[in-house]
C-alpha cells in the first residue's frame, strides 16, 4: 500500500512536470503580452509529432528531443510573426477566437500530414527498464527520466528568467512595456522570443510525454485545459505559481483517481462509491480550482509587480458605427430570413428533401443556444467559454428522465431549464468573482469538469453517450416524431425567445448590461449592483441554453458528453461573433452561417476544419461586427428609448445600493 | 545635436503641440519651462517616439528620428527620465540599472555601474532590493541612473525633483551638476527656476503648444514680467 502510494505520488509529480512545462509558456505569454493563447496545446502536439518522427528517422531519442524543441521554437516564432503579434492589442474575445482558429488549422494540418492514426512513440532502450527507488517498488525508468528532464528544464527556465539579462528584460517588459522600449529595447523582439520559448517548452513537454500518451491530432487540447487550470490556480503571469500549482494539480489528480474510491467506500456503500468516485475523481482538480478561486481570486502566488490582469475593454464596442454596405437590403433580408424559416418544411416537401427540415431544426436549436450565449457574451461582455455545458445539462436531463420512464416534455424541458439555471447560479457565483481572462478560463474549466463528470456516468453510456430512449411527449399536442411538428415547435420557441431577448435588451435590464460591458466600474459607482445583474444574465442564459440542449437531445435522439466538449463552446461563440454580437438577428444568422459553412465544407473535403480555422482567423481580422454589420442600419436613427416599467416583478433583486 | 522643426502633436483629436521649434547643441544644458499642461511632457514624448507627430520633424545628429519606434530613437543616443520615475518595480535596483544598459561598443562608456553608484551612494546599499520597495527619492535616483546607464548623448529629465523632500531634492541637483560637469548634454524640465538658472545655459518657455520665448539664464533672471506671465502658477 505504502509502496503503491509512493508510485502514485511519483506519477502525480510526473504529470505535474508536464503541466508545468505547458503552463510556463502560457503564463509567460499571458503575463507579458496579456495574450490568451489557446493554440498552445497544438504546439504540444507538434512537439510530439515532429520530435517522435525525427527520433524514428535518426534512431536517436535525444536527437528527437532537440528537434522537438527547435522545431516548436521556430514554429512559435513564425506563428508570432504571422498571427499572434496582431492580437496583443485586441480584446480577449478576439484572442480566443483567433487562437481557436489556429487550433483548427494546426490540428487539421497535422492530420493531413501524419494521417489520423495515432503515432506510436517507443520508449528508448536506455530508459526501458525500471529503477528500484525503494526496495521492492520498481518504478519505470522512463517516467523517472521525465521527471528529471522536466525539473531540469524548469531549472533552466528559472535561471533564464531570474539570472540573465534576457530574463531581466522579459520581466521589465512585463511590468512596463513602454518604459522598456524607451530605454532602447525592441520589445517586439522580446515578445517574439518569449512566445518562441513558450512554444519550445510545450514542444518538449509533448515530446517527453509522447511515449506514455497517445500521439494523435488534437492530443494537446486536453493537456491545454489542465494547464489552464494550473494557470488559474497558480496565479496568472507567475512562473513560480505555475510550478507550485502544476505539482499540486498533478498530484491531486493522480492520487484522487487512485484512492478516492477506497476513501469513499469508507463512508458510502461500495456500489455508491463505485459510481460516484470515478466521476468525482475526474472533477477533483476543477473543484480544487473553484475553491482556491473563491478564497483567492488572483490565484495562489500572483505574479509580483505585474499590472493586474485588469479587464480590458472587452469588445466593448462591437459593431461598426456606420451603416453596412447592404444597409438598404436590411428589411428585405429580414423578410427573406423569416420567410425561409417559415416555408422551409413546405419547400422541403415539394423538393422531396425531407432532411432539409432536420437541417433547419438543427439551425434553430443552435440559434437558440447562440442567442442565449449572446446575452452574456454580446450584451454583457462576459467572455464565457463554457456555454455548451448547459447544452449538455439540458440534453442529459431529457436523456436520464426518458431512461427512467418520465417521457413528458412538460416535465423534462422545464426541468432541463431549471437545473441549468441552478447550476449556472452556483458556478457563476464563483466565476463572477473574477473577470477578464480568468473568467474565460474558469468557465472553460467548469465546462470541462462537467464534461468529465458526464463521461464517467457509466450507467448512461460514459464516454460514448447513449441513445435517447424516446422523444419527449407533449400529451398529444405536439408529436416530436413528426419532423414538421418538431420544426415548427422549435421555430415558435425561437421567435418567442428572440422577441423576449429584444425586449430585454431595451428594458432597463438590457441597458444596465450594456453599461456593464462598456464600463463596469462606472455602473458600480452609479450604484447598480452589477454582480447581481451579471449573475441574473448568466442564469437566464443558462436556462435558455438548457432548453436548447433538451431539444438537441430530441432532435439527435442522442445524449453524450460530446455536447459539452470545449469545441462545442467555441462553436457557439463563433456563431455569435460571426453573426454579430448584441444584435437582434446575430445569433440566428451566425448559427445559419456556421452550420451552412460546416455542411458545405465538410461535403467538399474531410479536411474542412483547415479551411474553417482559416475563415475564423480572417473573421477576427476582417470581420468587425460580424455578418449583421453588413446590414447595419447605421447611427441615423435615435437609439430606441429604454422601455420603462417592464419586468417590474424583478425589481427587488436589482435594487440600487444606497 | 537635437533639432525640432515645427513639431505638432495631438492625443486623438485634441491637439497639444502647434509647431514647436527647438534646438540643442552638443554639450549644452537646456530647459523647457512652462506651466502645467502646456505640453512639456508631450514634447518630450514626441522626441522619444511615444507620441506621433501631426506635423514637422525631429532630427538628432543629422538623422531624422521622428517616425521611428521608441527603441530606435533611444538607440540613437537619447535617454529619458520620465515623469513619475517609472522604475521596474519587480526588478532589483541593480537589475534596473543593468537590464537596459548600453553595450553598443561605443568608446569607453563613461557611465558604468560603479560610476552610477558613485553618483548615488544610496543606490549601492540598496542594490539587491526590489525597486518597487524604494522611497520616491530613491526611485528617482534609480530612474536617473538607469537612463545614464544607456550612455546617452542627450539625457532628458522630466520633472526629476517633483514631489521630493528638500534634502533629497538637493542631493539630486548635486548629482545633476556632477553629471553636467562630465560634459553630458541635458534637456531638463523642472519647476524650480532658481536652480535651473544656475544649472542650465539656455531656456525655452512653452505656452499652449508653442515656444514663446528662448534666452539665457541672465535674460530670464532679469525679466520679472516674463516670469510672471508664463511661469507663475
Ligand atoms: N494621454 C493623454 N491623452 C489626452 N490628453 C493628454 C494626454 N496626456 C496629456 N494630455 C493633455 O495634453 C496637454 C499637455 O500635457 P503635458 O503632459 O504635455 O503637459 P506638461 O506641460 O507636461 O504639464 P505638467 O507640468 O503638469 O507635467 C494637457 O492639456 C493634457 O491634459
Ligand atoms: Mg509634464
Amino acid at each position: 500500500m505504502q509502496l503503491l502510494f509512493v508510485e502514485q505520488l511519483l506519477n502525480g509529480v510526473q504529470l505535474g512536470v508536464i503541466l508545468f512545462l505547458m503552463a510556463a509558456g502560457l503564463t509567460l505569454t499571458f503575463g507579458i503580452m496579456n495574450l490568451v493563447n489557446l493554440a498552445h496545446g497544438s504546439l504540444f502536439m507538434l512537439g510530439a509529432y515532429l520530435g517522435v518522427t525525427f527520433a524514428l528517422v535518426t534512431g536517436s531519442f535525444v536527437a528527437g528531443f532537440v528537434a522537438a524543441g527547435l522545431a516548436t521554437f521556430v514554429i512559435g516564432l513564425v506563428l508570432e510573426r504571422l498571427v499572434i503579434r496582431h492580437l496583443y492589442a485586441r480584446s480577449h474575445l478576439d484572442q480566443v477566437m483567433c487562437t481557436v482558429g489556429l487550433v483548427y488549422v494546426l490540428n487539421e494540418a497535422t492530420r493531413m500530414v501524419f494521417g489520423p492514426e495515432p503515432l506510436h512513440a517507443p520508449i528508448p532502450a536506455f530508459l526501458a527498464g525500471s529503477v528500484e527507488l525503494i526496495p521492492g517498488a520498481p518504478y519505470p525508468a522512463y517516467r523517472l527520466a521525465m521527471i528529471g528532464a522536466g525539473l531540469a528544464i524548469a531549472g533552466l527556465l528559472y535561471v533564464l528568467i531570474g539570472r540573465t539579462r534576457m530574463g531581466m528584460l522579459i520581466r521589465a517588459g512585463a511590468s512596463n512595456r513602454v518604459m522598456t522600449s524607451v530605454l532602447g529595447v525592441n520589445i517586439g523582439a522580446i515578445y517574439a522570443v518569449v512566445f518562441g520559448i513558450g512554444a519550445a517548452l510545450a514542444g518538449f513537454a509533448g515530446y517527453i510525454a509522447a511515449p506514455i500518451l497517445t500521439v494523435y491530432p488534437g492530443m494537446g487540447d486536453n493537456v491545454l485545459i489542465l494547464a489552464l487550470v494550473v494557470l488559474v490556480v497558480g496565479g496568472m503571469g507567475s512562473v513560480k505559481g505555475a510550478f507550485v500549482a502544476a505539482l499540486l494539480v498533478g498530484v491531486i489528480d493522480t492520487i484522487g483517481r487512485a484512492y478516492l474510491k477506497d476513501l469513499m467506500a469508507l463512508v458510502l456503500s461500495p456500489v455508491a462509491a463505485n459510481t460516484v468516485a470515478p466521476a468525482l475523481a475526474s472533477m477533483l482538480i476543477y473543484i480544487l480550482m473553484a475553491v482556491i478561486l473563491f478564497f483567492r481570486p488572483q490565484g495562489l502566488i500572483p505574479a509580483a509587480g505585474l499590472r493586474r490582469p485588469e479587464a480590458p475593454p472587452e469588445a466593448s464596442d462591437h459593431g461598426p458605427s456606420g451603416p453596412g454596405v447592404l444597409a438598404r437590403w436590411r428589411v428585405p433580408a429580414i423578410g427573406l430570413l423569416c420567410g425561409a424559416f417559415l416555408l422551409l418544411p413546405l419547400v422541403a416537401g415539394f423538393a422531396d428533401q425531407p432532411f432539409w427540415v432536420d437541417m433547419g431544426l438543427r439551425v434553430i436549436i443552435f440559434a437558440i443556444a447562440a442567442l442565449s450565449l449572446d446575452l452574456i457574451l454580446g450584451q454583457t461582455g462576459l467572455v464565457s467559454f463554457g456555454h455548451a455545458l448547459y447544452l449538455g445539462i439540458g440534453a442529459y436531463v431529457v436523456g436520464i428522465l426518458a431512461d427512467a420512464g418520465v417521457e413528458s416534455g412538460f416535465v423534462q424541458w422545464p426541468l432541463a431549464m431549471g437545473l441549468s439555471a441552478l447550476l449556472a447560479a452556483a458556478l457563476s457565483v464563483v466565476a463572477l468573482r473574477t473577470s477578464g481572462t480568468f473568467f474565460i478560463m474558469i468557465t472553460l474549466a467548469f465546462a470541462q469538469m462537467m464534461f468529465y463528470g458526464a463521461s464517467s456516468l457509466y450507467d448512461y453510456g460514459g464516454d460514448d453517450g447513449m441513445h435517447l430512449a424516446v422523444r419527449s411527449t407533449f400529451g398529444g399536442l405536439v408529436d416530436l416524431y413528426d419532423s414538421r411538428q418538431f420544426y415548427y415547435l422549435a421555430l415558435a420557441l425561437l421567435v418567442v425567445l428572440a422577441g423576449l431577448n429584444m425586449r430585454l435588451a431595451r428594458a432597463r435590464f438590457g441597458t444596465v448590461l450594456k453599461g456593464i460591458r462598456i464600463n463596469e466600474r462606472r455602473m458600480e459607482a452609479a450604484g447598480f449592483p452589477t454582480f447581481r445583474y451579471k449573475l441574473a444574465a448568466c442564469v437566464l442564459s443558462a436556462a435558455v441554453c438548457g432548453l436548447a440542449g433538451a431539444m438537441l437531445a430530441n432532435a439527435a435522439e442522442f445524449v453524450g458528453p460530446q455536447y459539452m466538449d470545449w469545441t462545442r463552446s467555441a462553436e457557439l461563440m463563433i456563431m455569435v461573433v460571426a453573426g454579430g454580437l448584441a444584435t437582434p438577428f446575430g445569433a440566428i444568422i451566425g448559427a445559419l452561417a456556421y452550420l451552412g459553412i460546416e455542411k458545405y465544407l465538410s461535403d467538399l473535403t474531410i479536411h474542412w476544419r483547415l479551411g474553417f480555422g482559416a475563415l475564423l482567423i480572417l473573421l477576427v481580422f476582417l470581420g468587425r461586427g460580424g455578418l449583421s454589420a453588413l446590414f447595419a442600419p447605421g447611427p441615423a436613427g435615435q437609439p430606441a428609448p429604454v422601455l420603462k416599467g417592464s419586468f417590474r416583478w424583478a425589481r427587488p433583486f436589482f435594487r440600487p445600493r444606497a | 545635436m537635437l533639432e525640432l522643426r515645427q513639431v505638432g502633436a495631438a492625443y486623438g483629436s485634441s491637439r497639444v503641440l502647434f509647431g514647436v521649434d527647438l534646438a540643442i547643441a552638443e554639450g549644452e544644458v537646456v530647459t523647457l519651462l512652462g506651466r502645467n499642461g502646456m505640453g512639456k511632457t508631450t514634447t518630450v514624448n514626441a522626441i522619444m517616439g511615444l507620441v506621433s507627430l501631426t506635423q514637422g520633424d525631429i532630427s538628432f545628429r543629422g538623422t531624422r528620428i521622428s517616425g521611428l519606434p521608441a527603441y530606435k530613437v533611444a538607440r540613437n543616443g537619447l535617454a529619458l527620465v520620465p515623469e513619475g520615475r517609472q522604475v521596474f518595480p519587480n526588478l532589483t535596483v541593480e537589475e534596473n540599472l543593468v537590464a537596459t544598459a548600453a553595450n553598443r561598443g561605443r568608446a569607453p562608456s563613461p557611465w558604468t555601474l560603479e560610476a552610477v553608484y558613485g553618483l548615488f551612494p544610496a543606490l549601492a546599499t540598496l542594490a539587491r532590493r526590489s525597486a518597487g520597495l524604494l522611497s520616491g527619492g530613491e526611485q528617482q535616483m534609480l530612474s536617473i541612473g538607469r537612463a545614464l546607464m544607456t550612455n546617452p548623448r542627450l539625457l532628458i529629465l522630466d520633472e526629476a525633483t517633483e514631489g521630493l523632500a528638500p534634502r533629497i531634492r538637493r542631493e539630486i541637483w548635486d548629482a545633476l551638476v556632477r553629471i553636467r560637469e562630465r560634459g553630458q548634454s541635458v534637456l531638463v524640465i523642472d519647476k524650480n527656476i532658481d536652480m535651473l538658472c544656475r544649472f542650465a545655459d539656455r531656456h525655452h518657455i512653452l505656452e499652449k503648444g508653442r515656444i514663446v520665448w528662448s534666452g539665457s539664464s541672465q535674460e530670464l533672471m532679469a525679466d520679472e514680467a516674463l516670469r510672471m506671465r508664463f511661469l507663475s502658477a
